[in-house]
């Protein structure tokens, strides 16, 4: 059996996941990039299912420095940078994974459009994206070669 | 309301509600499955049902989109009891209406284009 990692912010996914992917996965579940970058470290995983946005998510454990991204990215302003660094969370997660030299494929649902779709590919390899939960297109995002 | 807001009801309420739904077996659906549809339908977010974190999310919004998107998610409370207990004819409708959601939210997303 491969083995998931889930990584979000709620139970939403993981929920799904093992509902619905569990004939072909074992399912773990990280909340933070620290969570995922420990569990990786650990046991490892085939593949990553990431959700995009952490509103949820205390802010301590978010990945990226409120202060240091608002000074970088906008003129200061803090509650923009928060905002900003919860609704990005899944794809700093990744590039923080990424970094760690971890490679597996990575599936978000999300509605991407094209263009930003290419980039995080360009950026981070092996992503896909399906709008909905449908388990089946997640199922063949995961198995599409690269 | 913006594209990001529309957006955003998309992606809280469309995506969301309709996480059960599309991936629900043919036949009669689970008791798993059903409880699962039913905190899709019933508690979305923080507890809340989809069709009050719709209102929530769509203040200052209107048009035929959003108010179809209403009317079936009122139509879903109604359901609520019997899909509870796994009727299958209430899990059907509810599965369908919480599909219908997501694709009435999308097309709310593609009118602000």
């Amino acid at each position: 059996m491969k083995r998931l990692l889930v990584i979000e912010d709620g139970t939403e996914y993981s929920e799904f996941a093992r509902l619905f992917l569990g004939d072909g996965f074992v399912v773990a579940s990280a909340f933070s990039a620290a969570e995922a970058l420990a569990q990786l470290a650990g046991g490892g995983a085939d593949a990553l299912l990431i959700d995009l946005r952490f509103d949820r998510a205390p802010r301590e454990l978010l990945f990226g420095d409120v202060r240091e991204t608002a000074a970088r990215l906008f003129a200061g302003d803090q509650p923009r940078a928060l905002r900003y660094l919860q609704d990005q969370q899944g794809t700093l997660i990744l590039a923080a994974l990424r970094a760690a030299g971890h490679t597996q494929p990575a599936v978000f649902v999300h509605d991407f459009p094209p263009r930003r779709l290419e980039n995080l590919r360009r950026l981070y390899g092996r992503v896909a994206a399906v709008p909905a939960f449908d388990a089946a297109a997640i199922r063949a995002a995961f198995e599409a070669r690269p | 309301m913006s594209k990001q807001q529309r957006a955003r009801l998309l992606h809280d309420v469309g995506k969301y509600v309709a996480r059960t739904a599309r991936n629900l077996p043919a036949g009669t659906a689970p008791p798993a499955l059903v409880a699962m549809l039913a905190r899709d339908l019933y508690a979305l977010r923080d507890g809340k049902r989809a069709s009050v974190v719709l209102d929530e999310l769509a203040v200052g919004l209107a048009g035929p989109s959003l108010e179809r998107a209403r009317a079936r998610l009122a139509e879903a409370d109604a359901l609520e009891q019997p899909l509870r207990a796994g009727d299958p004819i209430a899990v059907a409708r509810g599965a369908n209406i919480a599909c219908e959601v997501e694709a009435l939210l999308r097309a709310l997303v593609d009118e602000a284009l």
